[in-house]
């Protein structure tokens, strides 16, 4: 049963991870210009995703041990996945808005996520690779480990609480969005309505998980392992792929806005 | 003086016993049936009751038992090969699982045995047998059972004997009972039935099976041969007499030999056959009290045999290591000659005899022999403790001539400890004092000098003299120490510590130090490093050292030690070490022999040590097992798990546990020692002494895995081997990711309402002003361009009576409407976009300015990317329309400056005009309710105005944040002032 379990999750997020990387290709190719800034960012975010579950499925099984260079690259790009959520949100109901003055206070996490990557960048190949064998054997490893400034888990408590504030904000961002006075469709809103929903409902399941690592951090290899929590958080990830993929191919946020802006 | 291991000098023995338990407790010591099961637990039986033994804890069944116990007193015990307990109790037979902890009444090889009882039972390579009080024997298997075929029970058991009268081996299975003799053939599947003569059958008392036979014990005769036919007295005897009449001969099959231990030590193999070949002849090392203390019962286990005695619990297996037990009491040094032993000690020597007799060697003075030098085959110097030397001439004590120089009289003593030879005519003679020379030929003593004249060693007891390649070295109370060139230097320890060295000996460029405190200290090269207790030494006394090829073997204080390539190897009671305390200078090596005596407090023990290095390479199997295991639960409720199902490799625990313990067995610990440590993860990095309960204890459980590693590090091999079980908490329901889920859920949603019910006010409020907005500029707007557009047909009429009111109407409702048309476009949400303010003051100026023809500047810099503020926007441009409402009505300007500044948070609009012309001449201002409503207007955004006179301009100035925290609290503070 276990072993059917884990082979399922894995299956899932390596499904998700190809229909995310599909869709995002698939925006990539038809970007236009109205729409462009909105997609990139729906992109960047779905990459950054894409990428956190192919490393911890690689963990997972162990397959990480042989890409010594893959692993711990991420980070800085977690940290992207709310803000571009967010603006992707902003430019696409309120096209006309613009980055503030100080954008790049938003990328202040990221810059200090390339920092605190680069000691295991620079560190020696048989060093990675030992680290990863301890990593694959005991999944605490990757949060307890030296390669790093500052305390590993201080990067999931940062990442998934800036992840949650975005969040409110793009919810809020869809709120005070009026239809009745905006230039665009009504279906670019519900667009973006769907996006929040597949996007809050996958985080809510990672930070869960990651709760339940915090408040139990003694079993944290055991969790971040237990096949009845990871199965959750693959599906929910799936799902969120699969609107990533089915929106790109059948529905992009290009379509909408150009029939509606010139009608 | 107990004698028996004295021949076995020379002789292998491949058993030895052990008490296993002295009782059940201090009191009760007797012990009627016992039987070790499948894991390696005891089970006995004592005063009818039933007890488990883990090697740990003597535990009653009725305590591990959870139910009602549904026997009153146990008669008979036995275990199959699958685990399962058959009890003869006296109201029938009861079969109890240890896999589930059941009773088995139901299951189909238990099926109508339950109630009866059963008359034996026996055991062969596993195929198990029983034999019931209806008639009847069945084969159990695992899973049923199949009757083999019935005997004659009218008579009942009559005599039960302590030996067997059911027993089986490959061939077939025998029964002997009410003076027949049943034989069922397993291949051919066909019961044969004999008469056996009753003079054979009155005092029979054990079966042994033969190939092709059965040999039968008759404690009055002897044993009979039966063939198949006849019953035949065989020629084999014991020695001694009545070896066969009473249980202190003791005999069993095993395999295809039959094993005899009689009295006083002696063991012989046979074949198992019709025969009786005699394979092997020699001497155990049985102590034989034990068949003396009124043996109850005898059962197999694997390889070993469980004695129920009414004095204990006695086990006998094979000995991985003969050591051989020569008990003369505390023993010092051992010298061989004319073939015979003479040990050394306090009192008489002790002579062991070549046939492996040990008498006191009485015709020697009593005194304390401390050690022996030979000399030659049949000389050798005697050291004696309080009469420096002696001789051993060809068995005889010879008292040594000693003449000491006068002037070293009061320095000479004769506590004498160790002797070396020094050249050919001299020996050396460790004493209380020093070492002292002793000429041989003339028996002169005189002291060791350096060359300042002291003697060497002076003041300290010297304990070892090694005189080895022209180098003398010497260990004693102080140190070990070199004599060279006539100067006495410290080696060891270098710093000015006394340390008790008791022995050292040499191996090429290593000197090893057997110290007293501080384990073994190896000397190479001028580094020294230290063997203690903390890296595997038995102990860190250590009295005696023994170079065999490199390998050392030491006597400490708490048993032996064998040092090979920097592995250590410990013996103790457990391995068979009849005791574990050895002393200072009992050593001998009987080269010839390949025998290592070392002598300690009870005697001397004798090994080849060729062999017991071999012993110490071999696999070692005892494992751990778990015999309980106990879970306390939230509610107070303890649970208690013994079956083994529930002991397994993988254990779950109940959601709502939060302590659990196991318990540890240790078993077959009586048979060699071992230390046990554990660790358990996460919660430890490494291992930890196994306490002396052998208990693991872990409370306060988060949910999730843990994994309970024991390592098992057997005394004296070099193998550790490590066994892992897994124990699962589930979680409770605070502890899932569900919880954790519904818990974010609830902080979002908290989040969403509040920022809702936020935005919701904004958004009404927007929705509000752009209807407001919307129902002026359509309603009230179209209503006053009307009476405008009235007021003006009247005047191009000029008709009417009342120009001038016409007039003045026409020009309020323009007025009236450009008023509404400026609230309109402050209020309307839609118009707070960036740039709004700039071109509606363009605009506004243009239209109230351009009239006056006065030159109107515009400084406008915009350095904020957000959009205003409705209320700010909208004030500030109510207090710009003020502002040139004053100039049109108190100047006439030529010139009007108009600056609006947006940056570094703060928006600034300042007006300037030349040409005042009412209250300006007096540099006085009067305040009006014009400016107190400015101000009002001010303070509500939390800006502030000012006005000046500069070069004759006059200066009013607006300063507003941008910002809207700077907004709201310069607001509150405005208002608050």
């Amino acid at each position: 049963m276990e072993n059917a379990l884990r082979n399922l999750a894995v299956a899932l997020a390596l499904t998700g991870v190809l229909l995310c990387l599909i869709g995002v290709a698939i925006r990539l190719l038809n970007l236009r210009q109205h729409n462009r800034k909105a997609e990139l960012l729906i992109c960047i975010a779905a990459g950054a995703l894409l990428w956190h579950a192919l490393v911890y499925v690689m963990i997972y099984t162990g397959v990480i041990r042989a890409f010594p260079n893959l692993y711990n690259k991420g980070i800085p790009f977690y940290y992207l996945i709310g803000p571009a959520t967010f603006y992707a949100t902003q430019f696409s109901l309120f096209p006309h808005s613009k980055y503030p003055k100080y954008w790049w206070l938003h990328l202040l996490p990221f810059v200090l996520g390339v920092i605190d990557v680069m000691p295991y960048a620079m560190a020696p190949l048989t060093e990675k690779q030992a680290l990863l064998d301890e990593v694959v054997q005991d999944m605490k490893m990757g949060v307890l480990h030296q390669f790093g400034y500052i305390d590993q888990k201080w990067h999931y408590i940062l990442r998934f609480f800036l992840a949650f504030v975005y969040l409110m904000a793009q919810w809020r961002l869809i709120y005070v969005h009026d239809g009745r006075f905006s230039p665009l469709a009504p279906s670019v809103k519900s667009y973006m309505v769907w996006y929040a929903c597949f996007y809050s409902l996958h985080l809510l399941m990672q930070t869960s998980l990651v709760l339940s690592l915090l408040f139990n951090q003694l079993q944290s290899s055991f969790i971040m392992r237990d096949v009845y929590q990871v199965i959750w958080v693959s599906l929910f990830y799936f799902v969120f792929s699969l609107w990533i993929f089915i929106s790109a191919l059948y529905r992009p946020l290009g379509s909408y806005a150009l029939k509606d802006v010139q009608a | 003086m107990f004698v028996c291991g004295l021949g076995s000098c020379f002789a292998k023995s491949p058993y030895r016993q052990v008490r296993v338990l002295d009782g059940i407790d201090k009191e009760h010591s007797m012990f009627s049936r016992a039987a070790k099961d499948p894991a390696g637990m005891i089970w006995a039986v004592a005063g009818g009751e039933l007890f488990r033994y883990d090697g740990v804890h003597v535990l009653s069944f009725a305590k591990l038992y959870p139910g009602r116990l549904p026997f009153d007193e146990i008669q008979d015990l036995t275990i199959d090969p699958w685990g399962r307990l058959w009890l003869n109790t006296r109201n029938g037979l009861l079969i109890f699982d240890l896999a589930t902890w059941q009773f088995c009444d139901e299951q189909p090889y238990a099926q109508r045995l339950h109630q009866h009882k059963a008359i034996g039972f026996a055991e062969v390579k596993g195929d198990f047998f029983m034999a019931t009080d209806r008639g009847e024997v069945f084969q159990i298997t695992a899973t049923g059972k199949e009757f083999l075929f019935s005997f004659d029970y009218t008579k009942g058991l009559g005599r039960t004997p302590v030996g067997r009268l059911f027993v089986a081996d490959e061939e077939g299975v025998w029964l002997a009972i009410n003076g027949r003799l049943y034989h069922y053939d397993r291949k051919r599947e066909k019961r044969r039935l004999c008469a056996i003569p009753s003079r054979i059958f009155d005092k029979l008392e054990d079966l042994l099976p033969l190939k092709g036979g059965l040999l039968l014990r008759n404690y009055r005769d002897g044993y009979y041969i039966y063939d198949g036919r006849h019953f035949v007295l065989s020629r084999f005897r014991s020695t001694n007499e009545n070896d066969f009449t009473n249980w202190n001969h003791w005999a069993f099959a095993e395999g295809d030999r039959l094993r005899f231990f009689h009295q006083k030590g002696r063991y012989s193999e046979h074949t198992r056959d019709l025969s009786l070949t005699k394979m092997n002849e020699g001497d155990h090392r049985l102590a034989e009290e034990i068949l003396y203390k009124r043996l109850n019962n005898w059962q197999r286990s694997g390889d070993e045999w469980l004695l129920s005695t009414d004095q204990g619990l006695y086990a006998v297996f094979p000995a991985e290591v003969s050591f051989d037990f020569i008990e003369c009491g505390s023993a010092r040094g051992m010298v061989k000659q004319q073939g015979q032993y003479f040990i050394g000690g306090y009192g008489h020597l002790h002579l062991l005899s070549p046939a492996g007799g040990l008498r006191a060697f009485i015709e020697a003075p009593e005194k304390n022999y401390y050690a022996f030098f030979s000399l030659a085959p049949d000389t050798a110097i005697a050291v004696i403790e309080g009469e420096f030397l002696g001789y051993l001439q060809h068995g005889r004590y010879v008292p040594a001539p000693i003449t000491v120089d006068l002037k070293y009289r009061d320095q000479f003593s004769t506590m004498a400890y160790c002797a070396s030879r020094f050249d050919k005519e001299t020996m050396l003679v460790g004493t209380a004092n020093g070492i002292w020379k002793y000429t041989l030929r003339s028996g002169r003593v005189t002291p060791l000098l350096d060359r300042d004249g002291r003697i060497a060693g002076e003041g300290m007891r010297v304990l070892s003299i090694r005189y080895e390649n022209g180098l003398l070295s010497f260990s004693g109370e102080d140190g070990y120490f070199v004599y060279r060139q006539m100067r006495v230097e410290k080696l060891y320890p270098l710093d000015h510590a006394h340390l008790a060295i008791y022995d050292h000996v040499c191996d090429q460029s290593k000197v090893y130090l057997a110290t007293k405190g501080r384990g073994l200290v190896v000397l190479d090269k001028g580094t020294a490093s230290v063997f203690r207790v903390e890296q595997g030494l038995s102990s860190n006394i250590v009295y005696q050292l023994f170079n065999y090829n490199g390998t050392i073997f030491a006597g400490t204080h708490r048993g032996l030690s064998v040092i090979t390539q920097n592995k250590i190897y410990n013996y103790h009671i457990a391995d068979g070490l009849p005791f574990e305390e050895f002393n200072h200078k009992a050593l001998y090596h009987d080269d010839a022999k390949g025998k290592l005596f070392m002598g300690g407090t009870q005697g001397y023990v004798a090994f080849d040590p060729q062999e017991l290095l071999q012993v110490a390479e071999r696999d070692f199997a005892a494992t751990p097992t778990v015999s309980s295991m106990h879970i306390g639960m939230r509610t107070n409720l303890f649970q208690h798990n013994y079956a083994w199902l529930q002991l397994r490799d993988t254990m779950e625990l109940p959601r709502d546990a939060v302590m659990f313990t196991l318990d540890f067995a240790r078993v077959n610990h009586y048979r060699q020692g071992y230390a046990m440590h554990y660790k358990i993860e996460p919660l430890m990095d490494g291992y930890q002494e196994m306490p002396v309960s052998n208990q693991i204890n872990l409370s306060g459980m988060t949910a999730g895995e843990y994994r309970i590693f024991v390592q098992v590090s057997p005394s004296n091999t070099a193998r550790t081997q490590t066994w892992s079980w897994l124990v699962k908490k589930p979680p409770v329901f605070m502890e899932t990711q569900g919880f954790y889920f519904l818990l974010l859920l609830g902080a979002g949603a908290i989040t969403t309402y509040v920022l809702f019910e936020r935005n919701r006010r904004k958004k009404n409020e927007k929705l509000l002003r752009r209807q407001i907005s919307s129902d002026l500029h359509d309603e009230v707007g179209s209503l006053l361009t009307g009476i405008s557009m009235q007021a003006d047909l009247l005047m191009l009429r000029g008709e009417a009576p009342m120009q001038e009111s016409v007039l003045s109407i026409g020009k309020f409702s323009r007025e009236a409407t450009q008023m509404m048309d400026d609230i309109v476009w402050s209020i309307d949400g839609r118009n707070n976009y960036q740039g709004s303010l700039e071109d509606r003051i363009k605009f506004l100026a243009a239209n109230m300015l351009e009239p006056l023809g006065a030159q109107i500047v515009f400084d406008v810099l915009i350095d904020y990317d957000k959009s205003l503020r409705q209320i700010v926007r909208q004030q500030v441009y109510l207090l710009f329309k003020e502002m040139l409402h004053n100039i049109c009505k108190h100047a006439q300007p030529s010139r009007i400056d108009i600056l609006l500044h947006v940056q570094h948070g703060e928006l600034r609009l300042r007006v300037s005009n030349n040409g005042l012309i009412a209250h300006a001449e007096n540099r006085k201002w009067r305040t009006g309710q014009g400016m107190a409503n400015m101000e009002a207007r001010v303070n509500q955004i939390g800006g502030t105005i000012s006005r000046w006179m500069e070069q004759e301009c006059f200066v009013i100035e607006l300063k507003v944040p941008s910002r809207r925290s700077k907004v709201r609290w310069s607001a509150l503070h405005k208002l608050d002032k």
